[in-house]
């Protein structure tokens, strides 16, 4: 197995042959051991970048709609193509694909293709007519020795972070393709049943010395070599060994069973490195409302906004029935204090409350997404629920504020014990969204505290009563940002007396 | 069959792509490519031999010549190849209602009107006498040694390329004399 690029001594070469024998590797790997492996996914979908030690390789995935093989008229096609590149090794050279490019092409296609590890029945779009082609590219960008092995993860890691395009059929006749770009629907995968992880060893001397992950050096002088493609549920896909010294059944099957141990472990280092691929990708796809970071107020009382607060609800046997029309949206427009001004002053008290609680609270990261949008300066209007964020503040549009003020009046009304409320108040799909907050105000609401007293309550009223309903005319989104912040305190006065 | 010269080495340019098989683009890079590297390379220090460059594409986000015009040029230096000079390229795009605007990534070479990328040479004279003067007080060379350019400009446009090109030039040249010196020192001190 001489390699046209690399000039070896025959000191050198013999003395790799004789440390082997004594278990020993020029590298101070032992006999079984793989070289460091990193795999790295490059910005687009589908390509990976394999360092097995100093070997690199790169693999590319790219999907084209093209019309099936006659016989095969429901299934999309698998086809990986090697090319080595003069960049790899010196001894490579441009044009037609050498043996070795081309045995490699083989394994890799043998343990993905044949063994049916990706299916390519999902890949059909029309039958008959139309089909996903999957084309894998792999290039190599350094030799130094077990191409196969490594351009195998790279081929799977690739298929793996691959996405193509979504595509449905529809037109007139129905036998029109439409292909959706990625900024209308998000991509899909391929699906892959199993990964066919290639393991190779070398063998020297009479075939009865044998390593796994041969380097440049060490393939040089081996004698010959097995590639067994094996998955980590133990099944064999692909066994190669061509030519070179002739190896006992016993030693072969011993390289099967240690193969079948190192896949396992490559498949797990794999599908962690895609997992966290995966997390990136995702986190890279979250899109901030841009208002979120430019609106600014003086709700900077929550740094940490509470988690949701659980409140026992049983529904109640009483029949709590609202008394008034409810002039609802008078309702809503003078959830406002009049006096706005001890609110302010009073701000203060309640945002240095809240500050202490996040220790108490653990400190919990409500965010799926990045640093926090909370900056000091959030507006808690604008707070409708993107998909990135998960806040404890719901939208509290206006009907969700009737519902508030209907229940909340009739709890105070009722005047029933802290915990119970009629949930037929409350509409259900709205229900859940302000069950909270309507349980802390409800118990805030009954709480025989000091700070519920007609004159001394430090935030105001907050429930609207018969005295407190002068229409002034406000706008919306003034009156709305005052109700985010009522339905704070409220809550706020919930935590604070419930950790006195 | 590659043609061998006795007097001076070849210059072999192989541009793979990152995916499918080499068209008529490649081919047509490799040539930009190798005549560029003929304007700098000492061929005549080295009869009958070859000098291959590979040049792999790992991802296109624009400015894709210009990237491994670069990429070339370090190589040749971190190979040690005898060069007279070295090459800084740049690109620029302009867009449909004439702005110009450096470095297009890939979105926006595909939306502009037009894009071209300029090679230059970035050496220090010593002693030529015919050759234009003094740049910023220093001798430098500073013709267009390439330019491609990809769909239609007004001339004025493309001049007014050229300039902002050439300003961006000067800096990636004194970016990748910096980063070859730091690298060679790195070098000197691993051995």
């Amino acid at each position: 197995m001489s390699h046209a690029g690399l000039r070896m001594s025959t000191n050198e070469k013999e003395f790799i042959v004789a440390a082997i024998r004594e278990e020993q590797r020029i590298d101070g790997r032992t006999p079984f051991d793989y070289r460091r492996l990193q795999i790295k996914f490059l910005k687009e979908d589908g390509s990976v970048e394999v360092q097995l030690g100093q070997t690199r390789v790169l693999a590319v995935v790219k999907g084209e709609i093209t019309q099936p093989y006659p016989d095969r008229g429901n299934e999309g096609s698998l086809a990986i193509f090697t090319e080595f590149s003069p960049m790899g090794d010196p001894a490579f050279e441009p044009g037609r694909p050498s043996e070795m490019a081309v045995e490699l092409g083989r394994i890799i296609d043998r343990g993905l293709r044949e063994s049916r590890a990706v299916d390519t029945e999902s890949l059909c779009i029309l039958s008959g007519r139309s089909v996903w082609s999957i084309r894998v590219d792999i290039h190599i960008l350094d030799n130094y020795g077990n191409l196969v092995d490594a351009a195998n993860l790279a081929a799977l890691a690739a298929l793996l972070s691959y996405r193509r395009p979504e595509c449905t059929v529809g037109g007139d006749d129905g036998q029109q393709i439409i292909v959706h770009p990625p900024e209308v629907r998000e991509p899909v995968g391929l699906i892959i049943h199993h990964l066919p992880i290639a393991v190779t060893f070398a063998f020297f001397g009479d075939g009865n010395f044998q390593v796994l992950d041969p380097n440049l050096k060490e393939e040089e002088v081996m004698g010959g070599r097995i590639t067994i493609t094996i998955n980590s549920q133990g099944e064999i896909c692909a066994v190669q060994k061509g030519g070179g010294v002739g190896v006992s059944a016993s030693e072969v099957m011993r390289c099967l069973r240690i193969a079948a141990a190192k896949a396992q472990s490559m498949t797990e280092t794999l599908k962690k490195a895609v997992e966290i691929h995966e997390i990136e990708r995702a986190q890279r796809k979250i899109r901030r409302h841009p208002n979120l970071q430019n609106q600014i107020d003086t709700a900077s009382s929550v740094p940490n906004p509470i988690k949701k607060i659980e409140v026992e609800m049983e529904e109640t046997s009483e029949d709590i029935e609202p008394k008034q029309a409810l002039d609802t949206e008078r309702g809503i427009k003078d959830l406002s204090m009049s006096d706005s001004s001890r609110m302010k002053s009073t701000e203060t008290e309640v945002a240095e409350t809240l500050t202490e609680k996040p220790s108490r609270a653990g400190g919990r990261d409500l965010f799926a997404g990045g640093e926090s949008a909370w900056g000091d300066d959030v507006k808690l209007t604008p707070l409708k629920g993107s998909p990135g964020t998960r806040s404890t503040l719901f939208p509290l549009d206006s009907d969700a504020l009737v519902e508030f003020d209907v229940a909340a009046r009739a709890v105070l009304r009722g005047g029933v014990s802290s915990q119970r409320m009629s949930s037929k108040l409350v509409s259900e799909p709205l229900q859940r969204q302000i069950s909270d907050q309507i349980a802390a105000a409800a118990v805030y609401a009954n709480q025989t505290s000091p700070l519920i007293s007609e004159d001394a309550r430090p935030l105001g009223p907050i429930f609207p009563r018969v005295g407190d309903m002068d229409s002034t005319e406000e706008s919306d989104a003034a009156l709305e940002t005052k109700s985010c912040k009522l339905f704070h305190y409220a809550i706020a006065g919930f935590v604070q007396t419930t950790s006195n | 069959m590659k043609k061998e010269n006795a007097e001076r080495a070849i210059i072999e340019v192989v541009w793979r792509a990152k995916s499918g098989l080499s068209g008529s683009y490649e081919k047509d890079a490799e040539v930009v490519v190798r005549r560029s590297l003929e304007y700098i390379i000492l061929t005549a220090l080295h009869p009958n031999t070859a000098i291959s460059v590979i040049l792999q594409v790992i991802n296109d986000d624009g400015s894709l010549l210009a990237c491994a015009m670069n990429a070339a040029c370090a190589a040749l230096v971190d190979a040690g190849i005898p060069l007279n000079g070295l090459l800084s390229a740049v690109s620029c795009g302009v867009t449909h209602d004439g702005q110009v605007f450096l470095d297009p990534t890939k979105p926006e070479e595909q939306k502009c009107k037009a894009y071209v990328s300029f090679v230059f040479p970035s050496r220090r004279l010593s002693a030529v006498p015919e050759l234009p003067a003094d740049v910023d007080g220093e001798p430098v060379e500073y013709g267009i040694l390439t330019s491609v350019t990809r769909g239609a400009m007004e001339v004025e446009e493309y001049f007014s390329c050229v300039e902002n090109c050439r300003a961006a030039a000067a800096k990636v040249s004194e970016f990748s004399r910096s980063s070859i010196e730091q690298s060679l020192k790195g070098n000197r001190d691993g051995c």
